[in-house]
């Protein structure tokens, strides 16, 4: 007889999906969203419940979608890392939903309303799937949803700026899943399978054959590359700044927060359970994705710097922090995934938190989005100020904060014992060159929130008049919390993210 | 340089306006104010303009060609290395699809074993397969359902007249054929729909016949025909509700699949037509979320409006 609790991957995944078909009936669009947040609010506790349990018997399961085993049926599969991204992903979408509530209300049509919850609601259903598949192709299923669901809430804003971000997002977003879906695809001629535990054996076996070393090098940079490609690392970012800088709060917030992070962990799986790290290190992939890691570590902190708009700089921020993740996953050590995946679960609070300080302090300012006109914006709405100084300093790398733990557990893993020493080197100097200039742009934007008067505007008088809801208040507590949480108790979850690596 | 003709009435065209069209001058009292675009931002190049200068120009189409052609062999080469397509020694000839060859009729019921396949074998693909297409009319809802961001009373003044000629100038042939073709339609699209676990077919063919048959009556007899009996209320609850059911069903197939419980859907007798389970009302419930799916992609795209 299953354990009860096993249920709960496949209720969350359904919760999402069923909540978004019932939303379609709720023309209101307060009722579709307290329905979204309550969805997410459950799916949270089922997902801590698994949490909970795995972590508690260091155990992970496997759940068959159906009457029939895998390889014939779906199957689904939590570990403890799984349940704890998603119950993060849950946390972190609420918080956008709350954080971004009025600037939400101004940007899309009442009418439209309930079609952004529906769009919410399977973006987290999919994210669901991707922490919780065992399978390949339904990996593919869901990162459709995921794509589309992602474009439309960056769309639902309908201005022309919007609207030319999301051709770009989607372009390039289509780009990313049909270089997958070939990787998949080859991957399935070559071994047979796409469930994950069959494609590990069968994986190992063609590495022994000299003569598949051209095809699997190809299929695994192509299912890295696309995957890459949707989580925005360094070439193929183009598409970020504007998509994430240009869309309405809530959904910045959850994009670079949730979405990017979601492709993330389905590439670890594959890192993991399909290839070993050591196998995905000897191809030469690891290497590229550290070096391409490194590169956006630095080129979208540069730009960062360059970037007027305080939106679009925070978006290139993302760039950068990204570019962290990946750095860890080319490692290739139990070490470099551990603190991958704790900067994913860092950064899925400290980049929402300053997309909705930052909404904040722009109505605050009477909706100017450029870094000049927030002069003083941290003085009219303190909340605001507070929540973008700690999420700023968190980024820059302050000690007490999540971002430094973060770059602490990644030297660490780039000084462990058999990294090569270029590895090592390019590692450590990405980090140093990254945070400087981290330092570089987000010091004076809180400089500059907190300094005293008002930006001249050239006598063009601005309503800031901005009174942060009880909702507002709420989310940026919850995630400075986290993010002080995060930086202050860090060592129990490292260890346990170090441990629960190889029940991935 | 003077545009040529052919172009400017191509600009004209995207732009919305019907080329046939006088402009409509008349009823239209307020001339529309401009849209209120957010200034663009500075850096980065804009989508539709390219980047800078035209060497600039120049140089991104070639490294666009070259990057192309790169990839192109790169992947010409990887073909080379897969086995050959059918061969009897292949990887996917394995286990799995061993069983759902030999025991696929007995399990699952049905004699079409693409359909075992998709709905009961791998049905949590295929119900998010489903979800994908209801996002897609839900995003192009969104994008384009008429509103006051997206259109000027200009366009819903030019959108009127379109209605006006094409009620005059309707196609009395079109309208024939289709009165006399419309039951065979309709007859053909339920019998691919519901012989989907007996014979090639199902849901996802049955349901684009079905949706085929509304915008051929959309042209044929004009949308408030149409509207008649398939207005916005009778949209989303036959979206709706497929999709409610469909989830029922696989929900409860995956709970009672996974929890060892008995499953209470019979089996019946592989070959008739009340057999396979749950297959038949899943496949009835897709067919109408297709119909309703493609319906709504067509009227959308033409007139932003069910």
């Amino acid at each position: 007889m299953r354990l009860f609790y096993e249920n709960f991957p496949f209720f969350c995944v359904f919760l999402g999906l069923l909540c978004g078909i019932v939303t379609t009936l709720i023309r209101d669009g307060k009722k579709a969203r307290y329905l979204t947040l309550l969805m997410l609010a459950v799916c949270a506790v089922l997902s801590g419940v698994v949490f909970a349990e795995t972590a508690r018997a260091g155990r992970c399961f496997s759940y068959a979608m159906g009457a029939f085993p895998a390889p014939w049926g779906n199957e689904l599969r939590s570990g403890p890392i799984e349940a704890l991204l998603s119950m993060v992903f849950c946390l972190v979408m609420i918080f956008s939903l709350l954080g971004g509530k009025a600037d939400l209300e101004e940007d899309i049509l009442p009418e439209k309303q309930n079609l952004y919850y529906i769009m919410m609601d399977l973006l987290a259903a999919s994210l669901f799937a991707l922490c919780f598949t065992n399978d390949m192709f339904t990996g593919y299923v869901f990162i459709e949803i995921n794509t589309i669901a992602a474009c439309s809430i960056v769309m639902a804003k309908d201005s022309g700026q919007t609207i030319l971000a999301t051709i770009r997002y989607l372009i390039m977003s289509l780009v990313g899943s049909g270089v997958f879906l070939f990787g998949v695809s080859m991957l399935y001629t070559i071994t047979g399978h796409l469930l994950m535990p069959n494609l590990l054996p069968a994986v190992t076996k063609l590495f022994s054959n000299p003569a598949y070393d051209y095809p699997l090098a190809m299929l695994a940079g192509m299912i890295c590359v696309g995957l890459a490609v949707k989580s925005a690392l360094f070439p193929f970012h183009t598409w970020l700044p504007t998509a994430h800088g240009s869309a309405t709060t809530a959904s910045s917030a959850v994009l670079s927060g949730v979405v990017l992070k979601g492709y993330i962990i389905l590439l670890i799986k594959v890192m993991c359970r399909v290839f070993t790290p050591a196998e995905i290190g000897s191809l030469g992939v690891g290497s590229v994705l550290l070096v391409l890691g490194a590169g956006a570590m630095v080129y979208g902190s540069v730009w960062a710097v360059r970037e007027p708009h305080a939106k679009r700089m925070i978006a290139y921020s993302s760039v950068a922090q990204v570019g962290y993740i990946y750095l860890g996953l080319g490692l290739c050590t139990t070490m470099g995934i551990a603190a991958a995946i704790f900067q994913i679960i860092a950064h899925a609070f400290t980049k929402p938190l300053l997309f909705v300080s930052t909404g904040g302090l722009i109505d605050a300012s009477g909706h100017q989005k450029k870094l000049y006109f927030l002069r003083g914006a941290g003085r009219r709405c303190p909340m605001a100020g507070v929540g973008f100084t700690i999420g700023g300093l968190s980024m820059v790398g302050l000690p007490l904060l999540a971002g430094f733990v973060t770059k602490l557990v990644l030297g660490r893993a780039a000084l462990a014992e058999g990294i090569p020493q270029w590895q090592m080197i390019v590692a450590l100097s990405a980090i140093a060159i990254s945070s400087l200039l981290n330092a570089w742009y987000y010091l004076p934007a809180i400089v500059q929130i907190w300094k005293g008067g008002e930006a001249d505007t050239d006598g063009v008088v601005y309503s800031h008049e901005f009174v942060p809801s009880l909702s507002f208040k709420a989310a940026v507590v919850c995630m400075g919390l986290a993010v002080i949480l995060l930086g202050c108790f860090a060592h129990p979850l490292i260890e346990l993210l170090t441990k629960s690596v190889s029940l991935l | 340089m003077k545009t040529p003709l052919w172009y400017q009435k191509l600009l004209r065209w995207t732009e919305g306006d019907e080329p046939g069209l006088a402009e409509p001058a008349a009823h239209v009292e307020n001339p529309p104010q401009p849209r209120a675009e957010e200034t663009p931002y500075e850096s980065g190049p804009s989508l539709l303009q390219g980047a800078g200068g035209p060497i600039n120009r120049v140089l991104t189409k070639v490294f666009a060609i070259f990057s192309c052609a790169v990839f192109a062999l790169v992947m010409l080469a990887t073909v080379a290395y897969l086995p050959r397509f059918g061969d009897q020694g292949n990887a996917p000839v394995n286990e799995t699809s061993r069983r759902y060859i030999e025991q696929g009729v007995q399990e699952v019921g049905a004699t079409n074993l693409v359909t075992n396949i998709i709905l009961v074998y791998r049905g949590f693909d295929t119900y998010g397969e489903s979800c994908v297409l209801f996002l897609g009319a839900t995003a192009v809802i969104m994008l384009l359902e008429v509103d006051s961001k997206n259109t000027t009373r200009r366009d819903r003044a030019l959108l009127r007249r379109g209605d006006e000629l094409d009620r005059i100038t309707r196609n009395q042939i079109l309208g024939h054929v289709t009165r006399v073709l419309m039951p065979v339609i309709l007859l053909y699209g339920l019998y691919i729909l519901c012989n989907g676990h007996l014979s090639p077919g199902g849901g996802f063919a049955g349901g684009s016949i079905l949706g085929g048959a509304l915008i051929l009556c959309e042209n044929a007899f004009g949308v408030e025909k149409v509207r008649s009996f398939f207005n916005h209320h009778v949209y989303h609850a036959v979206k709706v509700g497929a999709l409610i059911l469909y989830a029922i069903l696989i929900c409860y197939t995956i709970y009672v699949g996974a929890n060892g419980l008995p499953n209470i859907m019979p089996l019946g007798r592989p070959g008739s037509i009340l057999s396979a389970g749950i297959i038949l009302p899943i496949n009835v419930a897709v067919g109408l979320e297709v119909a309703c799916t493609m319906y709504a992609f067509y009227t959308y795209f033409g007139r932003g409006d069910l």
